[in-house]
């Protein structure tokens, strides 16, 4: 067997892995490039050096300087303290509480990690349906959704944004002014979706609207000055993301060194925040990265740039367009950041070749963000939700995601295809 | 002292087949707030708390906040009932596999049973499985506290 028939059997045989869901990702994928190292070393096309060579630090210290903060952040009750608002002040209307707690996900998702954004907010949405007398399902749906648009927006919102940044080197601003444009449509058009899908659920009247004005958002903070603290400091480290280019820092430095002034700053118990990192998809990445950087070294993905670029009678405006659709529909199915670490290999590969990538590296951004809506498995924001509403009597089902993820993902992604494909200028600088 | 001279020999008890209504209506008839679950033999299968029964209308949020004390209406929870549906299931749907104790277990025997378990009343059997009785938290704990007063006046 050749090389790149192993390191292609290898980082396969994981994704099924993580596909059917018959091993944890994380274990999955550390197998996988265990496997990779071994086969590597006996066949000579991969060693230990190289490995490591593989791994972007640069993409693990942005995530890990971000999970510090939010995990000074989690305690202190903030992102409770504005759901709990979010219910007050809706006045028990079920449109308004929709657009106040997907709105509050989404810029919460556009800075931190979405996973725990939906993980603090969601409990809280369980609590202000039950009050009022409606069903959590349209509101749980919603910040799972809206988390996973808003997060593809920015640079720090989503794990695959990040590959890609380190990757192609874009920075904080270029999401701005790329990604973010395109989303907001895609955002409005998600939100005009959801209320239409949701028409019967926001139509019908609450049983105790008044139940609202008995919930106290002050009580819900519970560290009140901590809480502050984390904040200025993420609203730091936000204006340092804007003034990335001229300070000519990378955005993992600008994460390590908000992480290190609220640790002194709040000065919590270290071992407990160390805790909350979610050391699991560190190590998730890392082990892709080694996995793919195997596959990278047998020239198996260089082969399948080369037969990329053989394509004819695609137009790069159409071939970005179809690359938004593909990513979109792996993302849906497996879990997006295997798919990018995998596809950006090729992207450097065709640029490599002479092709002007800039523009698939936001067709890539945008299948990946948008793609994890399609099934109920898509992405982890969604099975968070799931498997909390799970726990109440009116569980998310595969059938009553799909009524609205389906639809959702079809449209934001045609939205975003024909602005890639309208606006193609704008994108290959 | 054993279990069989404090508990209470007359026992309420509910049927497998018998609904999750009814198991309310004996609830309330009788003022008690566990209900062991025999078969038609008397053998005891199972047991019914009235938590198993409340947590039918109690809001799920209380298992997915550790803390509620920024709710101060629970509003349309406060007035739930359980669907009809729900009600006309046999209590075999909700009953928990039987914790007992033997007939001669001893007081503080049983009542640790009471405490790692979470109850409030434990049945009693006899050596053939049969329900013989029940204690309460209170049966066991006046007759440990009887002791007390008995050693003291010896002393």
């Amino acid at each position: 067997m050749s090389p790149g028939l192993v390191a292609g059997l290898i980082f396969s045989l994981s994704l099924l892995l993580i596909f059917t869901e018959k091993l944890n990702r994380t274990i999955s994928s550390f197998i996988g490039a265990v496997a990779m190292i071994g086969f590597g070393i006996l066949m000579g096309f991969y060693s230990e050096a190289e490995a490591i060579a593989a791994i972007d630090f640069e993409t693990l210290g942005l995530l890990f300087g971000m999970m510090v903060l939010v995990a000074l952040l989690e305690p202190t009750g903030f992102i409770q303290f504005l759901a709990v608002w979010a219910g007050r002040i809706s006045g028990g209307s079920s449109f308004r509480l929709l657009v106040l707690l997907g709105s509050i996900t989404t810029v919460l998702s556009m800075f931190l990690d979405n996973v725990t954004t939906v993980v603090l907010i969601a409990p809280v949405t369980v609590l202000i349906s039950e009050l009022v007398g409606v069903s959590a399902v349209p509101f749980l749906v919603a910040e799972a959704i809206l988390s996973n648009t808003g997060g593809t927006a920015t640079l720090v919102g989503d794990p695959p944004n990040v590959l890609i940044a380190s990757a192609a080197n874009l920075s904080f601003n270029d999401f701005l002014t790329h990604s973010l444009p395109a989303i907001a449509v895609a955002w409005v058009a998600s939100l005009l979706m959801l209320k239409y899908l949701y028409r019967d659920e926001m139509a019908k009247k609450p049983t105790s609207s008044q139940a609202v004005l008995g919930l106290d958002p002050k009580q819900a903070l519970e560290q009140p000055q901590a809480a502050r603290r984390v904040l200025i400091v993420l609203l730091g480290a936000l204006i340092l993301f804007l003034l990335q280019e001229p300070l000519h820092v990378t955005p993992s430095f600008i994460a390590f060194f908000a992480a290190a002034i609220a640790l002194v700053w709040v000065r919590p118990d270290v071992n407990l925040t160390l805790q909350r990192i979610e050391w699991s998809v560190l190590v998730f990445f890392a082990a892709l990265f080694v996995m793919v950087g195997g596959l990278e070294a047998t020239g198996v993905l260089h082969q399948f740039a080369t037969a990329l670029l053989k394509i004819n009678g695609v137009s790069d405006r159409l071939f970005g367009v179809l690359l938004i659709w593909v990513v979109a529909l792996l993302s849906a199915v497996v879990d997006n950041v295997p798919i990018t670490i995998a596809i950006i290999p090729i992207i450097l590969d065709l640029g490599g070749a002479g092709m002007n990538t800039a523009p698939l590296w936001w067709a890539l951004a945008f299948g990946a963000g948008l793609g994890g809506n399609g099934t109920i498995i898509g992405s982890t924001a969604t099975i968070v939700v799931v498997s909390l509403s799970e726990r109440t009597h009116t569980p998310i089902t595969s059938a009553s995601w799909s009524r609205v993820g389906i639809p959702v993902m079809l449209v934001t992604c045609g939205i975003v295809s024909a602005i890639f494909y309208l606006a193609y200028p704008l994108f290959t600088r | 002292m054993i279990i069989k001279q404090c508990m209470k020999q007359e026992v309420v008890s509910i049927q497998d087949e018998q609904s999750i209504a009814q198991s309310a209506h004996i609830m309330v008839e009788h003022h008690i707030g566990t209900l062991p679950v025999t078969d038609s033999r008397g053998i005891l299968i199972g047991l019914v708390q009235m938590r198993d029964l409340l947590d039918l209308v109690m809001p799920d949020f209380l298992g997915l906040v550790h803390d509620f004390d920024f709710v101060h209406d629970f509003g349309a929870v406060e007035t739930r009932l359980p669907s009809p549906e729900k009600l006309a299931k046999p209590v075999r749907t909700i009953m928990h596999s039987p914790i007992s104790v033997d007939e001669n277990c001893g007081l503080l025997r049983a009542m640790a049973i009471l405490y790692t378990n979470h109850l409030l009343d434990v049945p009693v059997i006899d050596q053939t499985g049969r329900l013989v009785g029940i204690a309460s938290r209170v049966d066991i704990g006046v007759a440990l506290l009887e002791n007390w007063e008995i050693a003291q006046k010896g002393s």
